[in-house]
């Protein structure tokens, strides 16, 4: 069915759920971002024409569609706010979307940044079943030890969840976004904390040697700028932070948590984090796929306070910054 | 309001046995309040949590939210 065979019924019963769903224009109800709305006029996102699909087919029979940020219990919902199923004659069918929203420019620090600045997307070359498959992370910070200088991200952004070994190529930007050449060839892998699988984890960290110390500068990629200190800062609740990573670019915040034991899916299985700290997001996401390795920063004092790895829909999940330091025994590089 | 450290405790006792739960993805601890995350609107979960906490930390307030399930961000 092409836009302009549409039949007059089924337009008219999609004017009426948009009347219907978006007539009053949005209620501008303050909602916390953990919560769900059952009422319509917040969790229908969108209105469209289709044909039903029932037990995951596609029937014959057209429809007018309701998109939906999440499908809730029907249970769950007061009676009153029930989504009908039908208007007019027309069946409506319920699908859900998840949050809609604009897609962003393309953070700069999935670009090739030279010299190497925190933000900026890195990663490495999958090996054996794995080879073909592209990622790209997040570089957090420049720190040292012994004189030397090293990258500092992810586990799981450089080692692979410990399946690398130490002295494997590290590029920037990482595979995912367009890097890997020799050219793009910055650092090697050079220890990492091991993520437990049988044993609750504190970090996901890990460090690369950088291959030419003059080509790097620990400013982080704007907005976050310069840290005011080597010294983390514990975080706080309420705290606010922000962090610049390579898939969301900068981004705000808020401690809504300092002390969670999470479990978090990696590829090696679900694992166990001891003492976390959960961040959301300041009107939005707080971090996505491609963020981890991100340097978290307090807003007030300049400082760096965590190293995010993990999310959720509502959630970032962060190492607190001084466990990732003292686990490397490195210091940050300001 | 129990105190920051016996909170701890309750937590640190619990979380185990509330993370082996289904449907619960995390235990923190928040304003003097146990804080249980959820990857939804798991009624169960709820009700199991509670059960678990009044059996082994009468009193212990416990604050849920939803916050899906996590994941790596890679």
């Amino acid at each position: 069915m092409r836009r302009h065979e549409i039949p007059h019924e089924l337009t008219s019963a999609k004017h009426a759920a948009i009347a219907r769903f978006f007539g009053g224009g949005r209620p501008a109800i303050p909602q916390a971002p953990w919560a769900m709305s059952a009422h319509p006029t917040r969790n229908v996102l969108g209105v469209g024409i289709g044909r039903k699909i029932t037990k995951g087919r596609i029937t014959a029979k057209p429809c007018v569609r309701l998109y939906l940020e999440h499908k809730i219990d029907r249970a769950l919902i007061p009676r009153d706010l029930l989504l009908p199923p039908s208007i007019g004659d027309v069946e409506t069918d319920i699908i859900e979307t998840g949050p809609l929203r604009a897609l962003a420019a393309v953070p700069a620090g999935r670009k090739r940044v030279r010299p190497l600045r925190p933000g900026c997307s890195i990663g490495f070359h999958f090996t054996d079943a794995e080879v073909g498959n592209l990622m790209a992370g997040t570089l957090g910070a420049i720190v040292e030890a012994d004189g030397l200088r090293f990258l500092l991200s992810n586990n799981h952004v450089l080692a692979n969840e410990n399946r690398l070994p130490v002295g494997t190529a590290i590029f920037q930007p990482g595979p995912l976004d367009g890097g890997g050449t020799e050219d793009d060839r910055v650092a090697t892998l050079a220890r990492f904390v091991a993520l437990a699988e049988d044993a609750p984890n504190a970090v996901d960290c890990a460090l690369a040697a950088v291959d030419d110390a003059t080509a790097v500068r620990a400013t982080v990629l704007p907005r976050v700028g310069r840290l005011a200190s080597p010294e983390p800062v514990d975080a706080a609740l309420g705290m606010t932070v922000e962090k610049t990573g390579r898939a969301t670019g900068y981004t705000t915040g808020t401690v809504h948590d300092v002390s969670a034991t999470v479990t978090v899916q990696f590829d090696i299985g679900r694992l166990v984090f001891e003492d976390q700290v959960l961040i959301t997001g300041d009107g939005g996401l707080f971090c996505d796929g491609g963020d981890s390795g991100s340097l978290v920063v307090d807003r007030e004092s300049s400082r760096a306070t965590g190293l995010l790895f993990g999310g959720g829909r509502e959630f970032g999940i962060v190492n607190h910054l001084g466990d990732v330091l003292s686990r490397l025994a490195v210091k940050l590089v300001v | 309001m129990p105190s920051a450290k016996d909170l701890r405790s309750v937590k640190e006792r619990l979380a185990p046995r509330l993370l082996a739960l289904d449907g619960v993805t995390g235990v923190g601890m928040r304003e003097g309040r146990l804080t249980v995350y959820l990857d939804g609107p798991r009624d169960a979960a709820r009700q199991h949590v509670s059960a678990l906490v009044e059996a082994e930390a009468p009193g212990t307030i416990v604050e849920y939210f939803t916050s899906g399930q996590f994941r790596r961000v890679t």
